[in-house]
């Protein structure tokens, strides 16, 4: 018999915490890339529910829709011209003279939507909308917060001349269905795919193998921190199959490409420990996997991933705001409408501080099931 | 008992799950080469004791050694000299044998050549090496069971630690786990076995514990704790009718050690079994219990488990 060569016991030199994590995040690799339903869920069911998204809701030259901008009297030309600059031609742009008049024709359905533009420069833009019109909503909305966006602010006011270069071409980004629609599914499979890697820590505790890297004097921090690696790396490569998918038969823009990888990773974390969290409040496998389901269908629904945020009550919109998926899907936006890491990073800000404040709970939470 | 350093050292270990008391005041020791059996039936405290072994559970009071380094303080020098069998199959189903093991010694701290050829010579060890590629799903159960055996060695450990490492394997395939486990003590691997599967044990092991409710309650050879029996035998009756009254009767008769029912058939411990039987049948006529096969046994350890705590190993 073989019996090794060697001094017993004394073969193994120290493995280091580095060299642990990544032969661990190796190992979890290689087990999703032979599990069918793992591909499945990462990469070809977010990217065939992203192009049907795009498909179903509108290609970016094909809206057919008219926007009206209303400058009531007191508010200047100036206004008026800044607004009009926006005309790129994907949409009729009307202008009318009072709200009232806005709102008539926007039941009429003459027009899709209004965007107001106040007397004064200090007060917010509004918008009128058509419910069931949403990519026109959602442009309006776009439009009049654009137009609110400090910069460009000016060029609504009256001594200021219109910040065209601004404004004109990030609205032309904008008007894509897969832009709109493209960060909304890939948000909503960022639930699945980290849930798969966090209810890995059930599967190795029912098999066994947790124990036996614990005798192995694999610490559970290595063990851990392997598993928020292979979320973000496989987050990342959902986001990246949807976006890239997009933008190969789309041609979608999803702009600032270091501002998309901050959010996206941001967003991935704070799913992933969402979805950890999960993991850890569970004691088996299949009432995780429900749970995570279901936890991934209400913040979707909050957060605007079911039903766009444009066609949402205020009241709702508030909620959306507060969900990490929510606060993404907009960095997400005003990123692909030209809007740099500068003008995020308040919302990188809050996503990533969900992120750790649920991830430590998950963590600390996690630490025990491992050491079970 | 040896007069080697041990290469593990129990010391009045306890452990209790609330006020349930789950081992209590265990101590033993094993020298290099040595194979300890721990006997005992489900829930006695083996698992417990197992896992308090190799660092899982921390001791409720107590201290455990591996070659010198106490588990408790210095957990990562003792656990390089162990080697973990756990009951159920700690394996990756979607990876092969060879990526299994691959893994396990890597995250022992082998790499590169040594990583490889040892990767190959524990495949061998468990004849697995010709389904070295192939998926462990697709492993029979005691290839499974062979190959959970080979993570444990892939670090060449001093101590082995196998709790129920045959549960659910055919006979061909114990035997040749059983096979390995002879040729590994015989190159000094010192083992412990947990088990209930007495003949496994008395195979095996060259010392034996016997645990019941959490306390080792016999220690020694094979071949002391059958002698404590006095040389007494069993007396297994196949019997319908009323066993309770039957059972009742036959233990106050003398030189009846012990009488239990188990498995719908009664089981005694006897100084003579030829003078006890007639007495016995005597008994069964007049109850209108019906003997249908008396089988007289030498002493084992099952019958000094059964002496000792009145239930059978398997209970």
């Amino acid at each position: 018999m073989a019996t090794g060569g060697g001094t017993r016991g004394t073969a193994r030199a120290p493995v280091g915490w580095w060299r642990q994590v990544r032969t661990l995040v190796r190992r979890e690799l290689r087990q999703i890339s032979r599990d069918r339903v793992a591909l499945s869920i990462a990469v070809i069911a977010p990217v065939a529910a992203a192009m049907l998204a795009s498909v179903a809701l509108g290609a970016p030259r094909q809206v057919d829709a008219t926007i009206a901008i209303v400058t009531p009297p007191g508010t200047s030309d100036a206004a008026a011209r800044a607004i009009a600059a926006f005309d790129s031609g994907d949409f009729g742009l009307r202008v009318v003279a009072t709200e009232s008049e806005a709102r008539d024709l926007v039941r009429s359905g003459d027009i899709s939507a209004a965007v107001v533009v106040p007397v004064s420069g200090d007060e917010p833009m509004r918008v009128i909308a058509n419910r069931s019109e949403q990519i026109p909503e959602a442009i309006a909305y776009d439009l009049a917060r654009l137009a609110q966006v400090p910069g460009a602010a000016g060029a609504i006011g009256p001594d200021s001349s219109p910040a065209a270069a601004v404004i004109t071409q990030p609205v032309d980004r904008t008007l894509g269905g897969a832009e709109l629609y493209g960060h909304v599914v890939a948000v909503f499979f960022l639930f699945l795919t980290t849930g798969l890697v966090a209810r890995s820590l059930h599967r190795e505790r029912t098999r066994g193998t947790l124990t036996r890297m614990r005798v192995m004097a694999v610490g559970s921090d290595a063990i851990l921190a392997s598993k928020g690696i292979v979320m973000v790396l496989l987050g990342g490569l959902e986001m990246a199959a949807v976006l890239l998918a997009l933008s190969a038969v789309f041609g979608a823009n999803w702009g600032s490409v270091v501002a998309t990888v901050v959010v996206g990773v941001a967003i991935t974390l704070a799913v992933g420990a969402i979805a950890l969290v999960v993991a850890t409040l569970t004691r088996s496998l299949e009432l995780a996997q429900v749970l995570e389901l279901l936890i991934a269908l209400t913040f979707a629904a909050l957060g605007g991933n079911l039903v766009p945020l444009a066609n949402l009550p205020d009241a709702a919109r508030f909620i959306a705001g507060l969900t990490p998926n929510g606060v993404a899907i907009r960095a997400f936006r005003e990123v692909a409408v030209g809007g740099t890491l500068i003008d995020v990073w308040r919302s990188v800000a809050v996503i990533g501080g969900l992120a750790f404040a649920l991830g430590w709970f998950a963590f600390t939470r996690a630490r025990r099931i491992v050491a079970q | 008992m040896s007069l080697q350093v041990p290469i593990l050292a129990c010391r009045e270990l306890r452990w209790s799950y609330g006020d349930r008391v789950a081992v209590d005041d265990v101590s033993f020791d094993i020298a290099p080469g040595e194979a300890f059996g721990l006997l005992g039936p489900n829930g006695a405290g083996k698992t417990t004791t197992i896992k308090m072994i190799c660092g899982l559970l921390p001791p409720v009071a107590g201290e455990i050694f591996i070659a010198g380094h106490r588990v408790e303080g210095d957990a990562i020098a003792a656990k390089r000299h162990l080697g973990y069998v756990p009951h159920e199959l700690a394996l990756y189903t979607d990876l092969t044998a060879n990526e299994n093991m691959e893994f396990f010694g890597r995250m022992c701290g082998l790499r590169g050549k040594d990583l490889t050829s040892r990767v190959n010579e524990t495949l061998e060890i468990v004849s697995l090496h010709d389904r070295a590629k192939d998926l462990v799903a697709e492993f029979s159960s005691g290839m499974q069971r062979r190959l959970n055996l080979a993570v444990a060695l892939i670090a060449n450990p001093t101590l082995l630690v196998l709790d129920e490492p045959t549960v659910g394997v055919d006979a061909q395939s114990r035997g040749a786990i059983l096979d390995r486990l002879e040729e590994l003590r015989a190159t000094g691997v010192a083992l412990l076995y947990a088990s209930h599967y007495m003949e496994e044990v008395e195979r095996l092991c060259n010392e034996v514990g016997i645990i019941d409710h959490g306390k080792l309650i016999a220690h020694g050879t094979p071949q002391q704790l059958i002698a404590s029996l006095g040389g007494s035998q069993r007396l297994t009756l196949g019997a319908t009718g009323d066993l309770g009254r039957f059972v009742g009767e036959v233990y106050a008769l003398p030189g009846v050690g012990e009488a239990l029912i188990i498995d719908g058939s009664v089981r005694m411990i006897v100084d003579d079994a030829a003078a006890t039987i007639p007495t016995v049948v005597t008994i069964a006529g007049r109850l209108g219990v019906e003997l249908s096969a008396i089988e007289i046994g030498t002493d084992n350890l099952e019958a000094v488990f059964l002496q000792l705590t009145g239930r059978t190993l398997r209970d």
